[in-house]
């Protein structure tokens, strides 16, 4: 089903939040910080008062409440005294046009006092506290089973550490928007994936009502985590106030690049232990995670890496202990994947690793370990629900051609590119995990001319989410899809859904549409009305009742709800999912063996989605993901020196081109989940994870070297193979 | 200047085309991405080359004509391409897309034809973060392009 929205795309009709304006609009700009650490010490205006066409100038001291953050509130909507990262926001000017802006800018003094940069999160542990409470964010632990005594007796032992690198979403449109104030209320035009939140965090910084802030999020030039927390709306909002006229902020790439969320790169190490019959008997993760300056969604972060880091395996005894910890270097927050990748590639390169000790076929290897439903976690011993298919995502990889060709394929490699073929698997919990509060809502309403219109959110980020819920519309109600309307990412309109995030729009948003759907059918079915429908009528008679509008919200399903062996308090402290989707791949690589570049050739995905509500939905997520994720395994490191980013261009941070895209045949595996809409379940994530240890176990098998560290560039496969006195 | 076959009123030779096309012309289907020539968000054809109109300046310009996104179809006639786009999912986000369409058209108006390598040259220059760029090459194909390799 072709998206909605397409044909404007194309055209160049599509108008995102950034293109727009509005008459008598004033241009905001952002006062950066030239220091990645130090203090603040005195802000001078004055000089940038002159500049004609300025309008406002703003400090910490005109927000009434400068506490931002969404989980903890430890960053500053602008700098009061203690600056944390090279670009931290210390004022906000509007001016009538963008070069007086500009020059605003450009003429405020500040004063600065360096402190030595915190760069290095082990070091960080005992080194200056960037906030009170110290460097340690969180200590995040759990065990079950003795992995110590387990690792003794083991027949064969894995013991690696990796390290994953910093990734920048790069999102096309770097973000921005417009905010204004009239008669006392705000609305905020700024795309973003939790319209409910920013609501919220303008109210609050504003001393406003949430009632008082209209939150327009939609349509966004693509998210992946990028544009859900941050003060850019708070912002507008500020300087919408302050001038009393509409403000546009539309953040350049270098702002973005800087300042922006960035995916946590982790350390871990891993110790695996297995008996002679290749099952996994022990797991030891310890990941140390950095954090950067502010807290964003490292807590969540870090307990998603603890429910991932076993994998879709049964382990007898496994521990994790992970700890996020504050640093001056780039701003860990959500990116899709949201700390799987990290773990899953410490996790599946290990036991790629020991299936070549063994002597064992990967795959065979995860045969022997693949959970499969109603096996207990291999972290926390919750259930795994019926609709878990990983071990069907498995055989589907190990039956297609690319897998069982894949030595007849490796040896007619010509010239100077060796050839390997890899294999990893992984799951991702879908939606917020228990006792998270995670719900979706819709609202339904048939008009007196029979038009039906919903109003449903997570709204749509790049995957087309009002298609899905269209077609669930169109199917319980039997109308076309072309007369479903579909509202999102209005917070005016649209009841309170939760985030396009977690995968859970199309499981969590697209079940609230079907139960309203189901309701609203319910209804009319009680009309008893004469076949064929006459929908206007049905609609005049429902109006006329009070029955013409739905409203419902849907509990994502918890865990608990399975009778989980598990305690209410260690619910809410490790908030394991009910629901899995998992996904396993293979990778063809070709190594140049003179110069070390990896070619990704092509890719097999199969994914377990539960039931494709839009496959082409699917299957763009996966495509997408894969892409995104080969970015990161072999292309994609943000670097920093002393925490002065040397990454801060497209030139120089490079992701994957037209050039770079492998052939990718990606396998539904479907079937019924059932407590998803139709048996649907989120995977725009999941599809992300095993690609970089499949890379990293191709190249293995293409040229010998075992990737510890990421991204997998020209000169570190190079120095792999052919030594070098300088560190890879 | 001409843009989409139409005169228009020239503006300060030191203005970047980009900013002159979406804030004195209302052509808002050109995007900033990045502002350097790295992204190809902002592809325009000028005297049918598609190039970064965040690295032109008006005064660059001359009496070159300059086609836009908005001057290759629109929603009830879409220029192939754009169809093929919209049949082959081949957008998600659409921030990239108005950059893709006019990179391709362009080369599809020099060449209905083109084999692999003509159109890797012609997109390589079009990042885009959604799709993994596969549906592209579906939708160029359907538009008359050779396989992909």
């Amino acid at each position: 089903m072709p998206s909605r929205g397409a044909e404007k795309a194309v055209t160049g009709s599509l108008e995102f939040l950034t293109d727009k304006r509005l008459p008598g609009m004033l241009h905001g700009r952002i006062v950066r910080s030239p220091i990645a650490h130090g203090w603040l010490r005195n802000i001078d205006v004055e000089p940038a008062l002159a500049i004609s066409g300025l309008r406002v100038i703003m400090t910490a001291k005109d927000v009434p409440d400068n506490r931002h953050g969404l989980i903890v509130q430890d960053q500053p909507v602008l700098v009061e005294d203690r600056i944390r990262q090279l670009g931290d926001p210390l004022a906000l000017v509007a001016a009538e046009t963008v070069s007086a802006a500009a020059a605003a800018v450009a003429a405020i003094r500040f004063e600065v006092e360096a402190l030595p940069v915190v760069d290095d999160p082990e070091l960080a542990l005992d080194g200056l506290p960037l906030h009170d409470s110290g460097n340690l964010l969180m200590d995040f632990r759990h065990e079950h089973g003795d992995v110590e005594k387990a690792l003794t007796t083991a027949a064969v032992m894995v013991d690696r550490t990796v390290q994953t690198p910093t990734q920048e979403h790069v999102c096309l449109e770097p973000g921005g928007g417009v905010g204004e104030f009239r008669d006392g209320l705000v609305t905020i035009w700024y795309g973003n994936q939790l319209p409910g939140f920013v609501r919220h965090q303008v109210a609050k910084a504003l001393g406003l009502d949430p009632e008082d802030v209209r939150v327009i999020s939609n349509p966004v030039g693509g998210a992946f985590g990028s544009k859900a927390d941050g003060p850019v709306p708070v912002f507008l909002a500020l300087l919408a106030r302050a001038s009393n006229r509409p403000v546009r902020i539309v953040l350049s790439r270098e702002e973005v690049m800087l300042t922006g969320a960035k995916r946590h790169p982790y350390r871990v190490r891993t110790r695996l232990g297995l008996d002679s019959d290749g099952r996994i008997v022990a797991l030891d993760t310890d990941a140390l995670a950095d954090v950067g300056p502010y807290a964003s969604f490292s807590p969540s972060v870090l307990k998603v890496s603890a429910e991932a880091s076993t994998g879709p395996y049964r382990i007898e005894n496994a521990r994790f202990v992970g700890r996020a910890v504050y640093t001056n270097n780039g701003n860990g927050g959500a990116f899709r994947g949201f700390g799987v990748p990290q773990v899953a590639f410490a996790l599946e390169t290990a036991l790629n690793v020991a299936a070549k000790q063994m002597g064992l076929d990967p795959v065979e290897l995860r045969r022997r370990n693949l959970l499969r439903p109603g096996d207990p976690h291999g972290l926390y011993g919750h259930v795994i629900g019926d609709g878990f298919r990983v071990a069907e995502a498995v055989e589907a990889v190990a039956a297609h051609r690319w897998w069982r060709e894949k030595v007849e394929w490796q040896n007619q490699a010509r010239g100077p590119w060796s050839r390997g073929t890899g294999f990893a698997a992984a799951l991702k919990g879908v939606g917020y995990g228990s006792r998270r509060g995670d719900k979706s809502a819709a609202r339904l309403a048939i008009g007196t001319d029979g038009s039906i219109r919903i109003w449903a959110g997570p709204n749509h980020t790049g995957q087309s989410i009002e298609t899905a819920y269209a077609q669930i519309a169109a199917d319980v109600l039997d109308r076309p899809y072309e007369e479903i309307d579909v509202v999102v990412g209005d917070t005016e309109l649209v009841p309170e859904a939760g985030s396009c995030a977690a995968s859970r729009s199309t499981y969590a948003g697209g079940s609230a549409v079907l139960s309203a759907c189901r309701e609203l059918k319910k209804r009319i079915d009680e009309l008893q009305l004469p076949e064929p429908l006459d929908w206007a009528e049905a609609g005049r008679q429902l109006s006329r009742s009070g029955r013409a509008l739905v409203e419902v919200v849907y509990d994502v399903p918890d865990v608990a709800d399975l009778g989980a062996n598990l305690v209410a308090d260690d619910l809410d402290r490790l908030s394991p999912h009910r629901i899995y989707g998992s996904a396993a791949q293979l990778a063809r690589v070709e190594v140049n063996r003179y110069t070390g570049e990896v070619h990704v050739t092509e890719v097999v995905c199969a994914v377990d989605c539960g039931i494709a509500v839009n496959p082409a939905g699917v299957i763009g997520q996966t495509e997408g993901g894969i892409v995104q994720g080969l970015g990161w395994a072999t292309m994609e490191e943000f670097k920093l020196a002393q925490g002065v980013p040397t990454t801060r261009s497209l030139e120089t941070y490079l992701i994957p081109t037209a050039a770079d895209s492998p052939h990718i045949d990606t396998i539904l595996i479907e079937g019924g989940e059932t407590t998803g809409p139709y048996g649907a379940k989120g995977i725009a994530e999941v599809v992300l994870v095993p690609i970089a240890p499949a890379i990293a176990a191709a190249i293995e098998d293409a040229v010998g070297v075992t990737t510890d560290r990421l991204p997998a560039t020209p000169e570190r496969i190079y120095r792999l193979m052919h030594g070098s006195v300088l560190s890879a | 200047m001409r843009v989409n076959g139409q005169l228009a009123e020239t503006g300060p030779s030191e203005e970047r085309l980009l900013d002159f096309l979406r804030e004195r012309l209302g052509l808002t289907g050109a995007k900033e991405g990045c502002g350097m020539g790295e992204c190809g968000a902002c592809t325009v054809l000028m005297e049918g080359e598609a190039v970064c109109s965040c690295l032109v300046l008006v005064g660059q310009v001359g009496d070159a004509s300059i086609v836009t996104v908005e001057g290759l179809g629109a929603p009830e006639l879409l220029h192939p391409f754009q169809q093929a786009v919209v049949d082959a999912h081949a957008t998600q986000c659409g921030f990239c897309t108005p950059g893709v369409v006019v990179s391709v058209a362009g080369l599809l108006m020099k060449d209905p034809h083109p084999e692999p390598d003509a159109v890797l040259q012609a997109i390589e220059g079009n990042l885009c973060r959604c799709t993994g760029y596969a549906p592209i090459f579906q939708a160029v194909e359907a538009a008359g392009a050779a396989p992909r390799l």
